[in-house]
């Protein structure tokens, strides 16, 4: 079976800066894959490349085996995106922006965006730029999910949200993996609610993925009870150091 | 097709606030000094009508098209850090470009039409007329007449997709006006400086079809433009929209450089307008100016017609001078006709001295200070024998005078003046004149009329002993250089001179008639002060002045007048006159109207009838089209 994703040698610069250098990324059909990294790491980057945002430099991207900047319309109606801040026009409300991402999407599902909504108690009728954090995350969560992407890109999406929404976030998250019929790659420093939905992990550093494992293989304790999230901090803090 | 309309209603959801803010602002704010200031400040001169007022209300409609709404077409996908929701939405940037193209179009319209609408309702409240915005052709048909300022706001619409093609080159959408600005001024001082080559051009291009022209591809470069944000920033944006603006400009750019080729290289085929200088002696070859502009406002460039085989070739570039060749600093006496040698001056200060009887050019050498030719001897042979033939004046002891250089020689010897002679100085009947003297070449004598008189020396005539001074407004008189006095010639009221006949009498021209719209003639004896009236005979319909035509005497010393109907509007055209200067009685010229050019042997002349050449046989009556212009 081809992978979802499907990313050879990418290497991205912004002027002079090298942000991804010869990346490497595979992702198999109905895996959770979290990406982990520092600040500056290039998960950002790599996210906006898999949505034919960003022209690689140097590379091949395969989405769904075709190139997202050719067939950016076939590969990015497969795919929901939730950036790390809402990136919609602030005059929006949610109700607005539904109606308005209706047409782009042919798989748009009117019911299930009401019901997610509801779920996550969207505020319908406030203005993006009047919604908190949590809110427009929600907001994004809903307008990602409505038309029933094969492909979840997430960027950071538990970032700077309360416990309480961060929770609601995550259970819209783990009821989207859809028992494993999508595909999930999640941009995330948050290590316990990604060590909660990860099937993988792939370590990000200076611009290429240099562990990308089953977690349990990234913990290197197979077998063993362990506590994932500080195996998580551990792997971090190894990488930190190699860095130093 | 839903997928722009519902881009249209993003953009139109997006703009609204502040459209409707500038709109309201400054609607307001005009309708506010135009109620408070006093109409003198506002209205047109004539203080009757608020045109002027209502141009700027449309002028702040096009203003907030260009200037506000085209930069946030851009601007306004800026959320919150760059336009990654227009980029990342599948397929969009086709939709968004059809949905913002659609509103961009509408709003180029409507905005003008609500400030056109307000300032209406704002002048009918003040009481103020707009009447003249509009205008009855001759056909009955009512158009817009618009000022200035209106038409200039109205074709600048034409940039409003250039405003939002260029928003997308700059990061964030910014300076997009400027940008526009920028690029313009670049490109208008371009076009300004090709123009200032040729002069009168620009008057004579349509450029309304490319106002219109740059409207409808600006859509194409800001379409160029935004296709470039597929996986791109503003720098791949400029790429492809730098790369469509080259592709836009090449139509323009052709078209321009052809005109300006045509303009600057006419083509002997495609000369649409004329204006012939002379004629060989032989009549084998005609010099003139040629263009390829139908109006006539184009610089003509010198060309040389061979009558035997029809071909024409350009001799010098456009804007040269031509007149017959002179022999050092002094102008020719007459300078156009039949000739041999003739003198072609282009503005670059390259001189060529044309052998028009061999239709042959060469570039000769000029004297820095007086511009006159440095010739070989044999050229300077040529061109001095001609100028003796064709200047000189018969005296009235039957010695012929003529000028040479800086001197005036009778039968060869030459005359020493006081204090020198001017080069200013031409002759006039059988002396010289300039500004402030006359010379007599019969006796070297220099005059000076009474610094009391009304006259310039310029206005003198000398036929014999007699200096007659005057003009058709002044009045003539008589100036007895013994004396120094002049003496009134009250029957040569409303006279002026025109030509001196060999007999030594004068051909004047009177104005008659309630306008002095008709002329009469007569050679005028001053020694005697006798006056003999010039028949001018019948003509078949009403004739209004008549004047010498351009090549005065033929070969066997006839003059030639044209009569000038009045109204050529009715059919009718003007005639010439032949006058035998013996009996001072007319005959009708079976010649067709046009400019006469020169006379060739006793008979031929050639002759510009409209834009064409004629070499027509008085004798036989056998005429011949030299040249006229092919059928484009």
């Amino acid at each position: 079976m081809s992978d979802v994703v499907d990313v050879v040698g990418l290497d991205v610069r912004f002027g002079r800066k090298r942000v991804l250098d010869g990346l490497d990324l595979q992702l198999a059909k109905g895996k959770v894959t979290v990406m982990l990294g520092c600040n500056g790491a290039g998960k950002s980057t790599l996210l906006r490349v898999l949505l034919g945002v960003l022209r690689p430099r140097r590379g091949s991207v395969r989405v769904f085996g075709k190139d997202p900047l050719l067939a950016h319309k076939e590969v990015l109606q497969r795919i929901g995106y939730v950036p790390d801040v809402p990136d919609v026009p602030p005059f929006f409300t949610p109700t607005q922006l539904y109606a308005f991402l209706r047409p782009h999407y042919p798989k748009w599902d009117d019911a299930r965006c009401s019901e997610l909504a509801e779920k996550l108690r969207v505020p319908m009728r406030t203005k993006f730029k009047a919604l908190s954090r949590g809110q427009g995350m929600k907001a994004m969560l809903v307008a990602a999910l409505a038309p029933d992407p094969e492909l979840l890109l997430l960027d950071e999406p538990f970032a700077g949200l309360d416990p309480l929404v961060r929770e609601d976030v995550l259970e819209a998250v783990v009821s989207a993996l859809d028992d494993g019929r999508r595909t999930v790659l999640c941009a995330t420093h948050e290590l316990e609610l990604a060590s909660r939905i990860a099937d993988r992990v792939a370590v990000m550093r200076d611009g290429r993925i240099v562990r990308h494992d089953a977690l349990a293989d990234v913990l290197g304790v197979q077998g063993e009870p362990v506590e994932i999230p500080s195996g998580l901090h551990r792997v971090l803090q190894e990488l930190q150091e190699v860095e130093s | 097709m839903n997928q722009a309309l519902v881009w249209f209603g993003k953009e139109a959801r997006s703009q609204a606030p502040i459209l409707f803010a500038y709109m309201f602002l400054v609607l307001a704010s005009l309708a506010i000094v135009c109620w408070l200031l006093p109409t003198a400040y506002w209205a047109n001169r004539d203080g009757n009508t608020g045109t002027n007022a209502l141009a700027w209300f449309v002028l702040v409609g096009c203003v907030g098209a260009v200037a506000f709404l085209a930069p946030q077409l851009v601007r306004g996908e800026v959320a919150p850090k760059d336009d990654q929701f227009l980029r990342r939405m599948p397929g969009a940037l086709g939709s968004a470009f059809a949905g913002k193209t659609l509103f961009a179009v509408l709003m180029a319209v409507g905005l003008p039409f609500v400030s056109l609408l307000t300032g209406e309702l704002v002048l009918t409240w003040l009481g103020s007329s707009y009447a003249d915005w509009f205008r009855a052709t001759h056909d009955g048909e009512v158009v817009l007449s618009l000022p200035v300022t209106a038409a200039a706001s109205l074709g600048s619409l034409a940039l409003l997709p250039w405003v939002a093609a260029m928003g997308t080159w700059m990061p964030g959408g910014r300076m997009a006006v400027g940008a526009t600005a920028l690029f313009v001024l670049v490109l208008g001082v371009g076009v300004v400086l090709l123009m200032s080559t040729c002069p009168n051009l620009a008057s004579t291009l349509p450029w309304k079809g490319w106002l219109a022209y740059a409207a409808v591809v600006g859509f194409g470069v800001y379409g160029a433009s935004l296709r470039g944000r597929r996986g791109g920033g503003p720098l791949r944006s400029f790429g492809f929209g730098f790369a469509a603006t080259l592709l836009a400009l090449l139509p323009p750019s052709l078209w321009l450089g052809n005109e300006v080729w045509h303009y600057r290289c006419p083509s002997p085929d495609r000369l649409t307008m004329i204006s012939v200088h002379g004629v060989s002696t032989d009549g084998k070859h005609v010099l003139l100016g040629g263009s390829e502009d139908a109006n006539d406002t184009w610089i003509k460039a010198p060309f040389v017609l061979d009558v035997a085989t029809g071909t024409m070739q350009r001799v010098g570039p456009i804007g040269a001078w031509i007149r017959r060749a002179e022999v050092g600093p002094l102008r020719p006496e007459s300078p156009s006709g039949a000739a041999r040698w003739w003198r072609i001056g282009a503005m670059n200060g390259t001189t060529q001295l044309c052998d028009l009887d061999r239709g042959t050019c060469v570039e000769v050498g000029t004297d820095s200070d007086q511009g006159q030719l440095l010739l070989s001897p044999d050229l300077d042979r040529g061109v001095a024998s001609e100028s003796k033939e064709l200047d000189s004046v018969l005296l009235p002891d039957g010695r012929r005078a003529w000028r040479e250089g800086h001197k005036v020689l009778v039968d060869g010897a030459e005359v020493l003046f006081d204090g020198g002679l001017s080069f200013a100085a031409r002759w006039r009947g059988q002396g010289l004149c300039d500004d402030k003297r006359m010379y007599d070449v019969r006796t070297g004598r220099v005059l000076t009329l009474p610094t009391t008189s009304p006259f310039s020396a310029s206005h003198a005539w000398c036929v014999g002993d007699h200096w007659l001074v005057g003009n058709s407004n002044d009045g003539w008189c008589e100036f007895d250089p013994e004396h120094g006095v002049l003496e009134a010639r009250p029957e040569l009221k409303d006279c002026s001179a025109q030509l001196l006949l060999d007999d030594h009498r004068l051909l004047f021209e009177m104005r008659v008639g309630a306008r002095a719209e008709r002329s009469r003639f007569f050679a005028y004896d001053p020694a005697t002060r006798e006056a003999f009236g010039v028949d001018l005979g019948p003509s078949p319909w009403p004739m209004s002045r008549t004047r010498l035509a351009n090549a005065r005497r033929d070969g066997r010393g006839r003059v030639w007048l044209r009569q000038f109907p009045v109204d050529a509007r009715k059919g009718v055209g003007d005639r010439f006159l032949v006058l035998d200067p013996a009996t001072l009685r007319c005959e009708p010229s079976s010649v067709q109207a046009g400019q006469l050019i020169g006379f060739v042997g006793d008979d031929v002349f050639v002759q510009e009838p409209g834009m064409r050449i004629v070499r027509t046989n008085r004798t036989t009556g056998e005429r011949a089209i030299l040249w006229e212009p092919r059928a484009q």
